[in-house]
């Protein structure tokens, strides 16, 4: 029989640094399946979870030079539904003996993924993301949030305040980028520049759904989806999913590529006022212990990193993280982005693959396929030289998640 | 003119506070066990998880800490685009999303000092009173609490 239990994260422990290594990645066509999810053509069939997770799987197995017959563990992130991990394993053709599910966000499945494997639980662990998001006609915002969903989770922040009209993530994501613009002496075409070199990144990325080129003028010109964020400072809604295969630091040595170690992880979570979390604190606590504790883990410290994948759902967030971390002073952020210290060839490389905003939305595992990349230096047409360790962050509103991911043999 | 809105959460001690703003008064529940003003009201403390809470008046006075513009129709048609909402820190510690009252583009910044007034306004539960922020200025202390 399987095991569903929801494991929860394992905290920062340099026990399991390095103990797991991944070996395969696949993605699924981006751009192909935008395209067709715009079109609805009447023949057209809408992508689903399970289809776009064979995809994956079967692209990362192939990368990892593995069998199906090689695989004994599964985890299941189909972040909105589809098959149960029994269902899954069996339309994938594999017979793990380590099954289940585990957040869609990529915040826990990769740290649980490597504590079961050091447990002995599995050696080689398929990690499946998959969301047909745009497929199932997902929305966002106002009136589709309510009162009586508070029960499953829903933040209150996002019915409590309909009397007022205030709702949406995006709403949040503004009040903190207009408090950031007027206490740092920034202008609306100053936060641009996160969009256009993460637009600018992604031309570079044969994978990316949103390649034609942003300037100053197409992004100001985009309406404003809640003021002074506009459509560009928004992250991408798509169909796509990501497979992750996970072995063993000894099992990944014997893989043709080399292994990308997961050297460290940290987990840091707000109490107290949200939004004062949020708007206020834009996170900051949270992101340096978070960042303090895998860094601890992996034995590193911040200047070794030497490149980041922000989580970045709208453009402050990432601005948000990288000041939280510590990458850039408080307030620095939109400087860095405008002069260039944050492109492929900066001080910083940052989303280099045109993060969530210009590459793909797939809740930070398409952030951790690039790090995956560019740790192997096959990231052909955007590699950063001589990288060898990686920070990638997932953060939510009250939550910090980074993992920090290096080349072996990296100090 | 009656403001048509989108509903609010009614029930409880959200009801309490409904009526508090029908007397042109803003009052939150201090939780009795760490003394925390609850806002959003919620069953419990979301500070202690305590359920005994006493109701205090608060001054209505704040300041600006943000705001943000509605230019996408979240409320399908309810609420004529644009609308502004704005985030003021109460006195008392309290952060609350609202509407602005008469405040100008040119005014609006991050610590402007800010109290809290009513409009008239309506959703599927009926008429009631609605908090929104206006400027004042900071030698105006407590004029609020005339009305």
């Amino acid at each position: 029989m399987s095991d569903y239990i929801h494991r929860s994260m394992p905290k920062a422990d340099p026990a399991l640094s390095r103990a797991a290594a991944i070996v395969g990645v696949g993605e699924t066509d981006y751009p192909a399946l935008y395209k067709a999810a715009r079109a609805k053509r009447p023949d057209d069939q809408p992508a689903t979870a399970e289809a776009l997770a064979e995809d994956a799987f079967e692209r990362a197995l192939a990368d990892a030079g593995l069998e199906r017959s090689d695989i004994d563990g599964l985890s299941v992130s189909l972040i909105y539904g589809g098959p149960t991990p029994d269902e899954l394993s069996e339309q994938l053709g594999i017979n793990p003996t380590f099954k289940t599910t585990a957040s869609g966000l990529m915040a826990g499945p990769l740290p649980m993924v490597c504590a079961a494997i050091a447990e002995g639980k599995a050696s080689t662990v398929a990690m499946v993301y998959a969301a047909a998001s745009r497929s199932i006609n997902r929305k966002y915002g106002g009136k589709t949030y309510t009162g009586d969903q508070a029960g499953i989770g829903l933040p209150t922040s996002y019915y409590y305040y309909h009397p007022w009209g205030f709702s949406s993530q995006a709403a949040h994501w503004a009040l903190i980028a207009q408090r950031y613009l007027s206490l740092y002496g920034y202008d609306e075409a100053d936060l641009g520049a996160v969009a256009m070199q993460l637009r600018d990144n992604a031309t570079a990325n044969p994978n990316a759904i949103m390649r034609s080129p942003m300037s100053q003028a197409d992004y100001l010109a985009s309406r404003y989806i809640v003021r002074p964020l506009h459509l560009f400072d928004m992250c991408l809604v798509n169909d796509g999913a990501v497979c992750l295969i996970v072995q063993s630091a000894e099992k990944a040595r014997e893989r043709q590529k080399p292994p990308v170690m997961v050297a460290g992880w940290g987990e840091a979570t707000a109490t107290g006022d949200k939004f004062d979390t949020l708007v206020r604190k834009r996170l900051a606590p949270q992101l340096q212990e978070a960042g303090n504790q895998a860094l601890a883990m992996a034995g590193l410290d911040l200047s070794d990193i030497g490149h980041f994948e922000g989580y970045d759902p709208a453009s402050i967030h990432l601005v948000n993280q990288l000041e939280g971390y510590g990458f850039v002073k408080p307030g620095d952020g939109l400087r860095a982005f405008r002069e260039g210290d944050l492109s492929p060839t900066g001080a910083l490389p940052v989303n280099v693959s045109g993060g969530m905003m210009s590459g793909t939305y797939m809740h930070g595992w398409n952030l951790v396929a690039e790090a995956v990349r560019q740790l192997r230096h096959e990231a052909d047409g955007r590699q950063i030289s001589d990288l060898t360790a990686s920070l990638v962050s997932v953060a939510q509103t009250d939550m910090a998640h980074p993992l920090i991911l290096t080349r072996e043999n990296a100090a | 003119m009656i403001l048509k809105r989108p509903d609010r959460t009614m029930g409880g001690r959200n009801d309490t506070f409904w009526e508090w703003c029908n007397q042109g008064q803003l009052h939150l529940p201090r939780c009795n066990e760490c003394h925390t003003l609850a806002w959003p009201i919620e069953p419990t403390c979301t500070s202690c998880g305590n359920t005994e809470f006493t109701w205090e008046r608060l001054s209505g006075q704040g300041e600006i800490v943000s705001w943000c513009t509605f230019e996408q129709d979240y409320y399908q048609g309810q609420l004529p685009l644009p609308w502004e909402c704005v985030f003021v820190a109460l006195d008392e510690g309290p952060l609350f999303i609202s509407n602005p009252d008469s405040i100008s583009a040119d005014e609006l910044r991050p610590g402007l000092p800010v109290t809290v007034s009513f409009v008239a306004a309506e959703d599927a539960a009926g008429s009631f009173q609605l908090p929104v922020f206006r400027p004042r200025s900071p030698s105006a202390a407590n004029t609020s609490l005339s009305k």
